[in-house]
Parts: C-alpha cells; structure tokens; sequence
C-alpha cells in the first residue's frame, strides 16, 4: 500500500500533522496543483506508515487517524504493482 | 484499488466541500460513516436530515437519501420520515444553532418522546455560515459580532447534553470533541442499535465563516 494525498481536495488545514505517530505529514511550503492559497503537506519517508505496511499481514485497516481526521476527505492509499520501482519495503 | 474513506458512502462529484480550512465538520462526517458503515446499515436504508447552517451541509454530500430541511425544523422532518417508515434509520446532522436556538424546542421534545433516531449535533459554538453571531453555546466571555465587545457574551452556556438528559428518553447522550475520532466512531456503535432517540453532540472546532478570512486554520 502507498500514502497519497489528494491534492485536488486538500486545504492545507494540517490537522494530519498533529495525529500521525509517526510525524509522516510535514507543513508543505508548495501550493497545489491549482496554485490556490491551499497548501498540502509533504509526505516525510511514507514507507514507514503502519497500514502500508502490515495491512495485508493483518488483513484489515490498520491506524488511520489520518484518514479518519482528515475533514476533506482528501488521504487514502493505492495498493502498488509489486514490482513498481517505487514500492514500499516491508520492515518488521 | 484505492482505499478511500468510505467511498460508497460520499458523492465525489461534490467534493471538496465548502468547509473551512480545518473545520471539524468533515471530521465528524468521517466518524457519523465510519459509525454507519460499521453498522452495515444500507445506503436505500438510511436517510440523513439537516437543517440549516454548515453542519447542515454535511448530507448533501452523502450518497444516500438526505433532506436539506427548514431552520431548527430538522428533528420535526425527522420524525415524519420515522413514522412514515419505521424501517428508516434517520440520523439528524445539526448545529449548535440549529439544535439549541431556534429547535430547541423541537429537541426536547424528541428527546421526550423517544423517537428512534439519532442527533449528531456539531456544536462550534456560534452561528459560523451566517458570520460569527453569538449562538446560545457562546461561552461566557467570547467575542462574537453580536456580543458586547469588551465582556463578550454575557449569558451562561446552554449544556445540551444536560438538557438532552433532563428531558428524559434520550438512551444514550455522548460528547466529545472532533480531534477525538477513535472515540467519536465508538460510542455511536452500541447506541446506534438500540431502539430510542440518541443525542451525540460533539464539540466541533469549526471556525466562524467570515468574509475575506483566507489566513489558514489554526
């Protein structure tokens, strides 16, 4: 599973900032794609977020605090081709 | 395959929504879902009635049957979707404004005769869509455009979860806060099977909706 934010959606409100355990959401300093005043956070290393990890191992929603604090509805994650250059490395 | 947040509950033509930077109304709406969705409670089953005001807004971006109804009158529509078909499960989306101002009246009596339906009541404290007038739930001493402005607002706080209490029927009343998801998405999971009419207020960090106010939340 891979980390992405909506950016289309998002309103740079932070709030993601303040619940993740893992500080992966950093205070953007990009504005959007639409170079409104909304200003997305940055992700900071994503492979180290606990549902890209082990969702699969425990077979369910793992955490997600962001996903459920987020008021725009705008954090989700992608399942990834397995062998995609960017995929997540599983650490235990 | 995405995992988006209940994405057969939300209408993503509508998204974005019109709430502010870091307004907790979508927050609750995640956890009034997350609560649906774990009920298994079907999208044909379930109505969502509003009244007026931006917690108000929050059916119209749900994918299922939703009435967008007149100011404060939103538990009155509620009851009349519930005796046209008891087989409905109706959840009530409202405001401080809405619930304890012009509905109050409406509450209590809900409250009293122990419909079968739930109130999740966002309770930000004023009236934000309108431009920050000062709601009954103001606290002592906040300014709002409306409240004197050295003292601030002068009469003491309406508890609606005490009221909801006092006016008897009510099965279960819970409030907690929109930074509280975990807990948010709880309470609602045991209340929501029981027969009787549930009060869930939460206190919403919803920002009042000022015009030209573009600095971000916080």
């Amino acid at each position: 599973m891979k980390l992405k934010i909506d950016e289309r959606r998002c309103k740079g409100c932070n709030l993601c900032t303040t619940v993740c355990p893992y500080n992966i959401f950093q205070e953007g300093r990009k504005l959007n794609e639409r170079g409104g005043i909304m200003i997305p956070p940055i992700l900071d290393r994503p492979e180290r977020c606990t549902n890209c990890r082990l969702r699969k191992l425990y077979g369910r929603q793992l955490c997600g605090a962001c996903q459920m604090i987020c008021p725009d509805q705008a954090i989700y994650w992608v399942e990834e081709d397995p062998y995609s250059e960017e995929s997540v490395v599983i650490e235990f | 395959m995405t995992t988006r947040v209940f994405e057969k509950w939300y209408r993503e033509d509508r998204l974005p929504h019109i709430f502010c930077t870091g307004c907790g109304n979508g927050t609750v709406m995640n956890c009034a879902i997350k609560a649906v969705d774990t009920m298994q409670w079907e999208i044909d089953d379930t109505v969502f009635v509003s009244g007026i005001g931006c917690s108000s807004r929050a059916p119209g971006y749900i994918s299922t049957d939703s009435l967008h109804t007149t100011h404060g009158r939103a538990l009155a529509f509620a009851t009349g979707v519930k005796m046209a078909n008891p087989d409905l499960n109706v959840v009530v989306f409202t405001g401080d404004g809405d619930v304890s101002a012009i509905g109050g009246n409406h509450f209590i009596h809900a409250c009293r005769r122990n419909i079968d339906l739930t109130v999740i009541c966002m309770n930000n404290m004023i009236y934000g869509m309108t431009g920050g007038q000062g709601s009954p739930c103001t606290p002592v001493g906040m300014i709002s455009t409306t409240t004197p402005p050295y003292g601030g607002a002068a009469e003491p706080v309406f508890d609606l979860a005490e009221l909801a209490v006092a006016a008897g029927g009510a099965n279960h009343v819970a409030r907690w806060t929109s930074y509280h998801t975990k807990e948010l998405t709880k309470p609602l999971r045991p209340v929501l099977p029981t027969k009787g009419s549930r009060l869930s207020r939460r206190w919403c960090s919803a920002r009042p909706h000022s015009a030209g106010e573009t600095s971000s939340a916080r």
